[in-house]
């Protein structure tokens, strides 16, 4: 499936470490202003993914795409890229640094010194651009390391733990960011631990688990997918009230308040009628479970 | 927004980057200042106390008025051993000087000749020079017995002159051009291995820094590896230069450099080879580097191509002491050691302008096949983290 379209297409990539496989046909695509959130456990293949896309690691198999066109280097330079690894000049001064990083992407030395002030400005480290790098706080370096994926302008950016390591008031700018470039139509792939952030800030999300791609799509979509839990607060109900009825399963019962799971055949006013026959009910509360409920279940 | 990067822009602003790097270094500006003060310093210094000094003429002291300090000067100047004669107001002031280091010899005249009071023994040259002037006062007093005056007779008895014809004569030059091919050895020796040793550092400091997976998300290893290479080498070069001019400046002024042409000639040999020798060690060293993550390990892998460089500089020295032995001069046509070996052969005159070409092409031919070599074991290596990549996989076909 080519778009052609300015979108980032991961396509059923593999990557084998001896007789390990790291990536099993790996599928995913990130379309353009749209910010897709990349979850799954320590080791499970999200950084893998990424580097892979950046060409930094070569797959066994499969293709990453850019608006139709094989990933090259020329393609790559205009990806914004944010290892996972942090990595720059220690003892490099931090304007030199960015203005450097902007030129090896192509920007002429005019260009690469403004867009070095801009970002610096935006990211509030206007003040240490004459400072060596490891003369600044590690959330200072975290700030110049994404001014270091943003500073050529990308037309994607893929970004591999961004938020780890932030201050709140960081994380903000952060986000702000990635919201802004999302609207001026470029594809955001990012990965997280935070899945929070991910359910807040992203449109749709990919979990992977064990190499394979276990769940795309947009948050809410997901989230639904996966049922809804309903807490029914019933004192006199006596055990088993709702065996039997469709597409419910009892998760718990704990003084008078019975937790239901219910699939997509369930009906709910079947679920009230049946707690109301039994008397009194103080509480019916339905809730769609949180991405971290849902990434528990689906990682376990 | 982003543009094209010809690989000639991308090699050179990471030359342009790695030579800032270098040079504003603290420890670098400082250390340079210090050699170029040492330089010009030691040559000038030589210049006042060395060079331009004359001997020191033992001295000797002669107690008691009379003939005796005249007959010792004349006997010194005859024999070619200069002495410096004082006058002793006694004895015991001699004994004192002797004691003190003040004189070499104190002589008393006595009634069968003069008593030589020394600290233990007479030195061997003075020896002669005090026999003579013993026989020649008293020659002297026997002559003026005899009614004859000594300096007649000396002006009749002239000894006839001896001319030398030397069928190799020593070469006046020779020190100098002796000097010039150990500073060359010296310079190029200590050049190409510290910057090399830059050169693996600088890939190290990118692989512990992870910035290198930043880098190669944008540029390709190789032009990282160029870039890296040519900006430390172009300081490298400089620094020669640099140590060169001041060298040059500091041993013509003061004199002690006479052989301008020679000097020059050597100076620029060094220079061309420098850029050779170093373009075939940098890839090396840059291989080296990649193959370690951490500063400490640098030595586990760059160890080899130290110990060669000691190789050539065992080489280069067995050379020096015997510029015409056969091995010598083969191995002056293998790379690397022509490297170290022409740069001599040119500084003392032995090389033929084909024989510098010949090498130059030569080596130019090894250093495109360690090149090749080199830049392989890189791109392979440097974006592994962790243990050290042992040789064979380096070299192997596996893939990154």
């Amino acid at each position: 499936m080519t778009h052609g379209n300015g979108a980032l297409e991961i396509d059923t990539i593999t990557k084998r470490y001896g007789d390990t496989v790291a990536l099993d046909g790996v599928s995913v695509d990130v379309r353009p202003g749209e910010i897709l959130g990349f979850v799954g456990s320590n080791g499970a293949g999200k950084t893998t993914t990424m580097r892979i896309a950046l060409g930094v690691l070569a797959a066994d198999s499969g293709q990453v795409r850019l608006d139709g066109r094989p990933v090259d280097l020329d393609v790559r330079r205009t990806i914004g890229y944010m290892p996972e690894e942090r990595g720059l000049y220690p003892k490099m001064k931090v304007g030199e640094q960015l203005t450097y990083l902007a030129e090896l992407h192509g920007l002429r030395r005019a260009a690469a010194r403004r867009a070095t002030a801009r970002w610096a400005e935006r990211l509030g480290i206007a003040a240490r651009l004459t400072d060596p790098v490891d003369a600044l706080s590690l959330g200072n370096q975290q700030r110049v390391q994404l001014a270091a994926a943003l500073v050529h302008d990308p037309a994607v950016l893929v970004l591999d733990e961004p938020f780890s390591g932030l201050d709140p008031v960081a994380v903000d700018v952060m986000s702000d960011v990635l919201r802004e470039k999302a609207r001026a139509g470029v594809p955001v792939l990012f990965s997280s631990h935070q899945l929070d952030l991910v359910q807040r800030l992203c449109d749709r999300v990919a979990i992977i688990v064990a190499g394979r791609m276990r769940t795309v799509g947009a948050v809410a979509e997901v989230r639904r997918g996966a049922g809804v839990r309903l807490e029914v607060h019933a004192p006199a109900a006596p055990r088993g009230w709702a065996d039997g009825l469709p597409g419910v399963t009892v998760d718990g019962t704990l003084d008078g308040r019975t937790t239901l799971l219910l699939d997509r055949h369930a009906n709910d006013q079947d679920v009230l009628a049946a707690a109301l026959a039994t008397g009194p009910v103080h509480g019916f509360t339905l809730r769609t479970p949180s991405l971290t409920d849902l990434y528990r279940e689906v990682v376990a | 927004m982003t543009g094209p990067l010809p690989a000639t822009r991308a090699i050179a602003l990471v030359a342009r980057r790695e030579f800032r790097a270098q040079v504003v270094k603290k420890s670098f500006v400082i250390s340079n200042v210090i050699v170029l003060l040492v330089i010009a310093g030691g040559i000038v210094a030589f210049a006042v106390f060395g060079g331009a000094g004359e001997e020191e003429r033992p001295g000797i002291g002669v107690a008691g008025a009379g003939p005796l300090a005249a007959a010792v000067t004349g006997a010194g100047d005859r024999l070619g051993l200069p002495v410096d004669v004082r006058a002793l107001d006694s004895a015991q002031a001699g004994r004192d000087a002797v004691a003190a280091g003040e004189l070499e010899v104190a002589l008393v005249p006595a009634a069968d000749g003069a008593v030589a009071i020394v600290d233990e023994e007479v030195p061997a040259g003075l020896r002669a020079v005090l026999d003579a002037a013993l026989e020649r006062q008293s020659r002297d007093a026997a002559l003026t017995g005899l009614g004859v005056d000594p300096s007649t007779l000396d002006r009749g008895t002239a000894p006839a002159v001896l001319t030398v014809d030397a069928l190799d004569p020593p070469d006046p030059e020779a020190g100098q051009r002796t000097a010039l091919s150990l500073v060359a050895l010296f310079l190029l020796f200590g050049q190409i291995l510290g910057f090399g040793t830059y050169v693996a550092m600088g890939v190290v400091e990118e692989k512990s820094s992870r910035v290198v997976e930043l880098l190669l998300s944008t540029i390709r290893p190789l032009h990282l590896l160029w870039g890296k290479v040519i900006g430390i080498g172009t300081v490298g070069l400089l620094q020669l230069v640099l140590y060169g001019v001041v060298g040059l400046a500091a041993g013509i002024g003061s004199g002690v450099l006479t052989l301008t042409g020679t000097a020059v000639g050597v100076f620029a040999g060094v220079l061309g080879w420098f850029v050779l020798g170093f373009a075939f060690y940098a890839v090396l060293y840059a291989a080296a580097g990649s193959m370690v993550s951490r500063q400490e390990d640098v030595n586990s892998t760059a160890g080899p191509l130290m110990l060669s460089l000691f190789v050539l500089y065992g080489a280069a020295f067995y050379y020096v002491g015997s510029p015409d032995a056969t091995l010598a001069v083969v191995l002056s046509w293998i790379p690397p050691f022509s490297a170290i070996l022409m740069p001599l052969r040119i500084a003392d005159g032995s090389a033929t302008g084909l024989q510098i070409a010949g090498t130059v092409g030569l080596m130019l031919a090894a250093v495109a096949v360690l090149a090749w070599v080199g830049a392989r074991i890189y791109e392979r290596s440097v974006l592994r983290t962790g243990t050290t990549v042992p040789w064979r996989e380096a070299l192997g076909r596996s893939r990154r």
